[in-house]
């Protein structure tokens, strides 16, 4: 039990220091870290069942959970179908391909190292679910948008603990 | 279930303040009880403080500054609508005869925070956390099917700041024009600096309490005549994916006007909530003071401003009077309480007998209404 204990406590200074390194870097660069952390790592599995979602959005995929009792989508993921409160859910990529049904450049709200104003869009996901989010947009200029365009996944990123991606315009 | 009534108020001033979250919370909850000279504080039995703030036990905390020793308490926290959801449940507890009389304390300290509140939960945003991005969607789309025009929303900066300007506890004292609210910086597309809501410190009370009591602590009570809540969800991607109708709104608004035995005609005043210039104009029309489409020319035609057929944000709303997150949606309904007493000073709108507060939660997820008068309702339905 005191064995178990001392384990324990050794993991959660191991998981303290990750994210005191965390914050002391997002400073060091002068971080106008638009969001507080987490008061524990929400990318560790065993801290959140649904770390997966960080984990992937690190290789660069978008992704969430789908129900495998009655195949709803999740979004944002959860470790609970919110339809049926089934806890057995399988983890699937976001469509790639949306609409935009809004967009605008985001004077605020940057990431650091990010020039504002940011090309910012509403999209809404083709697909299962009818997904909806909220997006960067790279590859165009504000002037080149329009409500009704159809956009394609660009890339997606963890960036300082936080999830960030990209759409860019789906040119056939 | 009784009849309950606001009885008594106090609030800081709201802005930049000195001082912590506690010193805030005293200096209201002191005004507040001196509203009401023949309470004394041993009879308040219910204690709410309504803030985002994260730390523990500072409820008891608060209480203990003020001298309360309250039966019941607790901090009750729902984001922006913190204050409204705060008074609904306040009158639960008094209607129901669990306490008699209870106050709800707002309070928020935000000058020192780089962004405020933080919304780590929402990844339909994308790590996009501006507020103003989502209201500039829902803005767009409003401009877009309707014809509301830019300049509709900086009407709605325009009436708020002038109506701040005569209420001496607000965030910003003085006007400014349409040509500065166009100018001014841009946030989020459509939005602009003065199309939007500043970090505000500040403190705002009120107690409650029922029938019996009432007119032993005031000879001017203002009641809570009816109640609606709606929480749709937490998430952006989540809600209101027609971007220019918010279900929580509706809802809500439905429940209070038939639990109030009222309708949008009998409203007097309404305290709505302007999170963003294009709120307002959104509200009008869900909370069914006009149709939908028509909150653009509801402002343009000066429908809402004191002297108009329903005074909208007479205190200066959020844009204006400011908006300490868990103090907000107290200090909305501290404005009708003033407006229904005659109590209002320079922005008084003369004789109001019914009036509206609507408190909202993140991109619009949860919606908080409470309807006042200066008349009890008759009978409980």
């Amino acid at each position: 039990m005191a064995a178990t204990n001392q384990k324990d406590d050794e993991k959660r200074h191991e998981h303290q220091m990750q994210s005191v390194k965390r914050s002391n870097h997002s400073s060091a660069e002068g971080a106008e870290s638009s969001v507080p952390e987490s008061h524990y790592p929400w990318d560790v599995p065993e801290y959140n069942k649904i770390a997966r979602f960080f984990a992937s959005l690190s290789e660069s995929k978008i992704e969430t959970t789908k129900c495998t009792l009655c195949n709803t989508i999740q979004w944002p993921p959860r470790s609970i179908c919110s339809n049926c409160l089934c806890t057995d859910l399988d983890w699937i990529e976001i469509p790639k391909t949306g609409t935009v049904v809004g967009f605008s450049k985001a004077y605020v709200g940057t990431n650091p190292g990010e020039e504002p104003p940011m090309l910012v869009a509403a999209v809404h996901l083709d697909g299962e679910g009818a997904l909806r989010l909220l997006t960067r947009i790279s590859k165009a200029k504000f002037e080149d948008m329009k409500v009704g365009m159809k956009v394609k996944f660009a890339r997606a990123a963890l960036v300082n603990g936080k999830p960030y991606w990209e759409h860019e315009p789906l040119t056939n | 279930m009784r009849n309950v009534a606001i009885i008594g108020y106090g609030l800081t001033k709201f802005g930049k303040r000195e001082g912590s979250l506690r010193d805030l919370a005293a200096e209201a909850g002191k005004s507040t009880l001196e509203s009401i000279p023949n309470l004394d504080r041993s009879e308040i039995k219910g204690f709410f403080l309504t803030t985002t703030d994260g730390e523990p036990y500072v409820t008891a905390s608060v209480a203990e500054n003020l001298g309360l020793k309250p039966a019941l308490s607790a901090k009750l926290e729902n984001l922006c609508a913190s204050g409204g959801m705060g008074i609904t449940v306040a009158y639960g507890a008094v209607a129901s005869g669990i306490v008699d009389v209870c106050m709800v304390l707002g309070v928020e300290k935000m000058s020192h925070l780089k962004i405020a509140p933080p919304m780590e939960w929402d990844f339909t945003r994308g790590g996009i956390m501006p507020p103003a991005v989502w209201g500039s969607m829902y803005a767009q789309k409003h401009m877009r099917e309707f014809g509301t025009r830019e300049e509709d929303l900086a009407l709605v900066s325009v009436k708020n700041h002038r109506n701040s300007s005569m209420n001496p506890f607000a965030q910003f004292q003085k006007p400014v024009t349409i040509e500065e609210v166009m100018k001014s910086r841009p946030i989020v597309s459509p939005l602009k600096l003065y199309d939007c809501t500043a970090k505000t410190d500040g403190a705002a009370a009120v107690v409650l309490t029922n029938e019996e009591l009432a007119r032993k602590y005031t000879d001017s009570p203002v009641w809570i005549t009816g109640t609606g809540q709606s929480s749709l969800g937490a998430s952006f991607g989540n809600v209101n994916p027609q971007y220019t109708t918010w279900p929580a709104v509706a809802n809500a608004s439905r429940d209070a006007f038939r639990t109030s035995h009222t309708t949008p005609e009998d409203i007097d005043i309404a305290e709505l909530h302007d999170a963003f210039t294009i709120n307002e104009i959104i509200e009008y029309e869900d909370a069914g003071f006009v149709e939908k489409g028509k909150g653009g020319q509801f402002i343009r035609e000066g429908q809402s401003e004191i002297g108009g057929k329903i005074p909208v944000n007479t205190n200066g709303g959020l844009i204006g009077a400011g908006h300490p997150i868990g103090a907000t949606g107290v200090a909305q309904s501290i404005e009708v309480v003033q407006q229904l007493r005659g109590e209002a000073g320079k922005r008084q709108v003369g004789s109001a007998e019914v009036g509206f507060t609507l408190n909202l939660s993140a991109s619009v997820s949860t919606a908080s209404v409470i309807v006042y008068g200066r008349k009890q309702r008759s009978g409980y339905s």
